[in-house]
């Protein structure tokens, strides 16, 4: 049960949103720049990073839900995703992106973990600058998001179909859209992406 | 940084690791892993105000060069801090900021 009272339809990350408007829109944002908009790491890259620190924070609801949508990035290979999860360095991954979970891993236990040695791998497997500094912000960053879903006892569901349901959305319209069909009062700016 | 604050680093490292210099605790200046990131500033207002504290010589915390790098992420990291930090809440801004001071401590984040 949570520890605060929430929607109690709304499970994990969704219940606060819900709950905290004006907070819900920059994470929103922010998950939607990390996550959902074209760069030189695929989408299906990216999710998996965020699925690996969600993992290793071990938080039930955003290693579901994010690996639901990386699985669908990846046209469904969920082998992948467990993979993943269980021991990258064995995964049928690329080597940039073995390396850049390998720093995503450190920095989800401290920042201060991450060594000169670790960005250098990354960049020997061909990973850019901007490549390794989202790596690091989207490892921190659900750090954040791991600690507040759990932080606060939110439910999440136990039914692995209705991530993949709910992937299915987010996957293709992004964060920000799927926040706003269930927060009311989520006021964007204008010009906000 | 608030005294109240600087107080709770000071308890928190017994004032042996960190030491306070005019009022802000320093960590050693080690270079950046990314040397791209604090030569490429994009066009935002974290590279005006980079540009305009170098000229003057002062002293500036380097997360500021992550936020040039990427306005984009970092206009909403902005926004986010700016709510949970000053937004409505019954919590006062002091303490708030006590909060994450104590939490930062608790991480060896100095700055």
């Amino acid at each position: 049960m949570p520890h605060i009272e929430l929607d109690e339809k709304l499970p994990g990350i969704r219940g606060l949103f819900a709950f905290r408007p004006e907070t819900a829109v920059p994470m929103s944002e922010l998950a939607e720049v990390l996550l959902h908009t074209p760069g030189t790491l695929s989408m299906a890259e990216r999710e998996l990073i965020a699925t690996y620190v969600s993992s290793q924070n071990d938080c039930f609801y955003c290693q579901s839900s994010h690996g639901a949508i990386a699985a669908i990035h990846l046209d469904g290979n969920e082998e992948l995703v467990r993979q993943v999860k269980q021991n990258f360095e064995q995964a049928g991954v690329s080597d940039k992106l073995k390396a850049l979970l390998a720093i995503a891993g450190k920095v989800q236990k401290s920042g201060k973990n991450v060594t000169a040695d670790d960005v250098e791998r990354a960049r020997q497997q061909g990973a850019t600058d901007v490549e390794i500094h989202d790596t690091v912000l989207i490892a921190a960053a659900f750090c954040m998001y791991n600690r507040y879903v759990d932080g606060l006892a939110t439910w999440a569901p136990q039914d692995a179909d209705s991530y993949r349901r709910r992937a299915a959305s987010v996957a293709r319209d992004g964060y920000l859209k799927s926040m706003q069909t269930y927060v009311k009062g989520a006021q964007v700016a204008a010009g906000g992406q | 940084m608030s005294p109240v604050a600087a107080a709770v680093y000071g308890r928190r490292f017994g004032g042996a690791r960190y030491k306070i210099v005019s009022g802000q605790l320093m960590d050693s200046n080690k270079p950046m892993f990314l040397p791209n990131v604090e030569n490429s500033p994009q066009p935002s207002p974290y590279a005006e105000g980079i540009r305009a504290i170098q000229a003057s010589g002062g002293e500036y915390p380097k997360i500021w060069h992550l936020l040039a790098y990427r306005p984009q992420a970092a206009d909403h990291l902005a926004a986010f801090t700016q709510e949970i930090m000053r937004g409505e809440c019954p919590l006062s801004p002091g303490i708030r900021e006590l909060i994450a001071a104590f939490t930062s401590a608790a991480n060896h984040c100095p700055f």
